[in-house]
């Protein structure tokens, strides 16, 4: 059964990872200066994780709600 | 109906039932435990059953916990605690004082720890009211106080409203008023209002509390204290009372107290802490770990790990249309399926599909409320969760209709709307599923064919036509509620018009405590001086309360029996609903028949024992040495004895015609017995009954009468009048009226059975029905005693369980009833 964006936006971090890591599947990974993002889809939209690249820790989980965000992302790996 | 011996027959049929079916009393077949699969009947299935809701079972630290105490201390320490106590004991309490900081005293289990507090906690003087949904370990405890005379009452589940009403009762005559609670209750996982009680302690300095929150404890509150201490320090009147057996992970039980002075006297005083054994150096030891555990932030991350399982458990619930009870934060959950037998229908199939759950059945719910009780806890995946949700959905769709019920009765037995969307689709499943069989309703048995009837059940006892149409105008339009009842009739046909099943049922308002031990009766009519409708409930049952034999024509022969009683039920289920009746009476049973006494427990109807019923097959002896010749030798000893000794001072009258003062003098006559005798206690019959039989030619009326030279008492009146019913070659004796003016030297009763003999046998009659009650004097006659049982069915165990808390014998003990709440 799927979730929706605010339904998955309720569940707590620890949370929303385990769904991630459960139904979710890796798209795609970037590298910035400070922090790590991993683009997953999961149900019928994408998230954004963002990890704090010193310690590998998860600091935020959330639906991608605007498609210019994700196209960003998708570029940023084709520069490189 | 009384919570005796029929009530623990009760219990062993269900149970055993489920034991059958494969649902109850397994054993897990695992080697090797780890995580949350277990092994049941060869197959890996995941355990929704578990309380051990943090997942600590499998913890490394606790295991170790547990070897390094076995290491250090052996594996036991036997000593009773009131010599030498462990000191892993000491170590553990100073643990869980930081945790509750509070006083403390460890336990064995819960129940020992009820059975040690309760009884030094509540005093003489004090009153004790119960949640009536409290713990089983709670009302155990509890029953320790009733020798002592003390105060003890139930009130309806979560009702503080009237738990207020009756403080401002009892308050002026009890010291102490202790309220019984569970933190979270054990079946629907819903919880004590604890900070609404913590006003009402606040308001009322009388009220104490004592909670039990096992399936809190861990799960909620700083450092896991549970779900009571998430409302911050315990109370000062209050004591809680913890299970270390759920969420804890390591068995025993912890005592909370408000002051030292209290822990100290339970600890020297609890019975269990002076004389049973202590809790196991391993238990403690791993308990020791748990508690560090629970002092840690540690414990947190466990509970939001619980509570993150628990929220997306309630979404996929509600995504996937499952009809849940209650909502709470509770890691307990129960989905309603009304009936036993769609309960093991779900239970079997999740099973048979990889996942264990519990069966939530009578006499933990009521029967109609049976549902799948299921846990959840930090073991678990989301895709366990969702997946065991996603096939609970896809069964109960296809048990439902194997089981032929429909969502509408589901959530109409536990009260609550069908959610919208779900109606149209039970109105077209509700046309599908319509049968081959035809039933009929009436109102009235003018609108059956008289014949038809009277080839079905006239010969079955006193309810032919003719006798329902009596009975039909005998209790309607009078005064008095319970005199007024409600008749209603079903015939089931089958396509070729012939009548598979055939009843009439009354609705009428009955005391709970009919059939109870006479000396339950008579505390409880003590009550009902000041409550005249005391522990009374509206009940819809086959029959009537003036009938007795086999109400319900059904033909075993056809291969639609089942589905005739189906209907029956639907139908009976729609009268109560009708007429906002409680319970529901299938009755007068004579043979046992397994597959039919398993048929009604799947239907959620419970098995009670009636008492016997009597009968005399034979009336065609030739003279009054043949009858005896027929007797029993102590029969025979007795008839003579008793009877035959003094027959010539009496004479048989029959009545006819009497007037308005005759048919008085009878009423009191039959008071004088219905009032001597609580062994089937009813509300008193009418007067206009007796005026409508007089006016029936098939009511025959007979008075036993001493002769003058024999009533030095001058007393000219009859000793004894009977009023009997002939249907169809049957005799029919239905209500007796005494004078006690001569019990002494006459034995009256004993005349006037034999006299009402000779009388059926002068009318040419073949059989006797002799009803219930007065065993051994109809024994003495010949009379064949019919065990004679019924099914019922409640909509809530509330007034079972006040029923089931009153002793047989007991002593008077103080009482006074209001609203909702009964003094033991």
């Amino acid at each position: 059964m799927i979730l929706s964006k605010s339904e998955f936006c309720q569940f707590s971090l620890k949370a929303k990872k385990r769904l991630v890591m459960e139904y979710g599947e890796l798209l795609l990974d970037r590298s910035f200066i400070q922090e790590k993002v991993c683009i997953y889809k999961i149900y019928e939209f994408h998230v954004e994780a963002i990890y704090n690249k010193q310690n590998n820790e998860l600091i935020k989980m959330e639906p991608i709600f605007s498609i210019p965000l994700l196209k960003y992302y998708v570029t940023a790996g084709k520069k490189k | 109906m009384a919570k005796n011996s029929s009530f623990i027959d009760t219990i062993d049929q269900i149970i055993t039932d489920g034991v059958k079916k494969g649902i109850l009393h397994l054993n897990n077949e695992d080697d090797f435990l780890q995580g949350n699969l277990i092994k049941l009947k060869g197959k890996d299935v995941v355990n929704f059953g578990s309380c051990s809701y943090l997942g600590l079972e499998f913890d490394r630290r606790l295991k170790d916990g547990a070897i390094d105490a076995i290491e250090k201390y052996g594996t036991q320490f036997s000593e009773s605690r009131a010599y030498v106590s462990i000191k892993l004991y000491k170590d553990l309490e100073e643990h869980f004082e930081k945790i509750f900081k509070a006083s403390v005293i460890i336990s064995p289990t819960t129940t020992l720890g009820h059975i040690a507090a309760v009884p030094v906690l509540v005093s003489q003087n004090d009153a004790v009211i119960i949640d009536h949904q409290a713990h089983n370990s709670i009302q155990t405890a509890c029953n320790l106080l009733k020798p002592k005379g003390i105060h003890v009452e139930l009130v309806r589940h979560n009702r503080l409203d009237i738990l207020e009403e009756r403080i401002k009762e009892l308050k002026s005559k009890h010291e102490k008023i202790w309220y019984m609670a569970d933190g979270i209750y054990s079946m629907y996982g819903d919880a004590c209002p604890v900070k609404e009680l913590y006003a009402l302690m606040d308001k009322y300095k009388e009220l104490n509390l004592y909670v039990d929150d096992a399936h809190g404890m861990s799960c909620f509150g700083a450092n896991g204290g549970g779900y009571v201490m998430s409302f911050g320090s315990l109370h000062p009147r209050a004591v809680l009372a913890v299970s270390l057996a759920k969420a804890f992970a390591t068995g025993g039980a912890v005592l909370v107290f408000p002051d030292k002075e209290m822990a100290r006297k339970v600890r020297t005083c609890g019975g269990p802490l002076i004389t049973s054994g202590p809790m196991q150096p391993s238990a403690l030891g791993a308990a020791i770990a748990s508690a560090k555990i629970h002092l840690s932030d540690e414990i947190y991350e466990l509970q939001n790990t619980l509570q993150d399982n628990i929220q997306f458990a309630r979404l996929m619930i509600k995504k996937y249309g499952l009809p849940i009870i209650s909502a709470s934060a509770a890691p307990v959950f129960f989905i309603g399926v009304s009936l036993p037998k769609l309960g093991y229908n779900m239970v079997r199939r999740m099973l048979n599909d990889g996942y264990y759950l519990n069966l939530g059945i009578f006499p933990a719910v009521p029967m109609k409320n049976t549902g799948i009780r299921f846990t959840i806890t930090c073991l678990h995946t989301f895709s366990q969760i969702e997946k065991m949700i996603e096939r609970m959905a896809q069964h109960l769709t296809i048990a439902m209709q194997e089981e032929e019920i429909t969502l509408n009765q589901i959530y109409s037995a536990f009260k609550m709307p069908v959610p919208s969307d779900m109606q149209i689709e039970e109105q077209v499943a509700s046309i599908l599923n319509a049968g081959s069989l035809v039933v009929e309703e009436y109102k009235t048995i003018h609108a059956i064919e008289q014949d038809e009837w009277n080839n079905l059940l006239g010969s079955k006892g006193s309810f032919d036509w003719n006798g329902l149409q009596f009975l039909e105008k005998s209790f309607t339009n009078n005064k008095i509620a319970e005199e007024n009842w409600e008749f209603d009739y079903l015939l089931v046909r089958d396509a070729s018009n012939k009548v598979i099943l055939a009843t009439f049922l009354t609705t009428a308002l009955w005391k709970d405590d009919m059939l109870s031990h006479a000396s339950i009766s008579e505390q409880i009519e003590e009550q009902r001086i000041h409550d005249p409708y005391f522990l009374t409930s509206k009940v819809v049952s086959i029959g009537s309360l003036l009938t007795e034999g086999e109400h319900l024509f059904l033909d075993k022969n056809s291969p639609h029996w089942k589905s005739a009683l189906q209907l029956l039920f639907k139908y009976i289920s729609q009268l109560q609903e009708k007429y906002e009746a409680s319970n529901l009476m299938i009755r007068d049973f004579i043979c046992e028949d397994a597959e039919v006494d398993s048929y009604f427990v799947d239907n959620g109807y419970f098995k009670v024992n009636m008492p016997n019923s009597y009968v005399i097959e034979d009336l065609n002896w030739k003279s009054t040495e043949d009858y005896l010749q027929r007797l029993s030798s102590n029969g025979r000893y007795d008839v003579k004895r008793y009877v035959l000794r003094d027959e010539y001072k009496f004479e048989i009258k029959v009545v006819n015609d009497p007037t308005e003062a005759d048919l008085e003098l009878y009423y009191n006559m039959y008071l004088n017995v219905k009032n001597n005798s609580l062994a089937l206690n009813t509300f008193n019959l009418p007067f206009k009954v007796f005026k409508n039989m007089v006016n029936n030619k098939q009511w025959d009326i007979t008075k036993l009468i001493l002769k003058p030279e024999f009533d030095n008492k001058n007393l000219n009146k009859p000793l004894a009048v009977m009023f009997c019913y002939v249907a169809d070659s049957n005799y029919i004796p239905m209500i007796l009226g005494l004078d006690y003016s001569y019990h002494k030297e006459y034995r009256v009763y004993k005349q006037a059975m034999y006299s009402i003999i000779k009388r059926a046998k002068a009318l040419n009659c073949k059989k006797m029905y002799m009803g219930f009650a007065a065993d051994s004097e109809k024994r003495m006659f010949g009379a064949q005693a019919r065990t004679t049982y019924g099914y019922m069915q409640t909509k809530e165990n509330y007034n079972l369980e006040v029923l089931g808390s009153y002793n047989a014998y007991q002593n008077k003990q103080t009482v006074k009833i209001k609203n909702d709440t009964v003094s033991i």
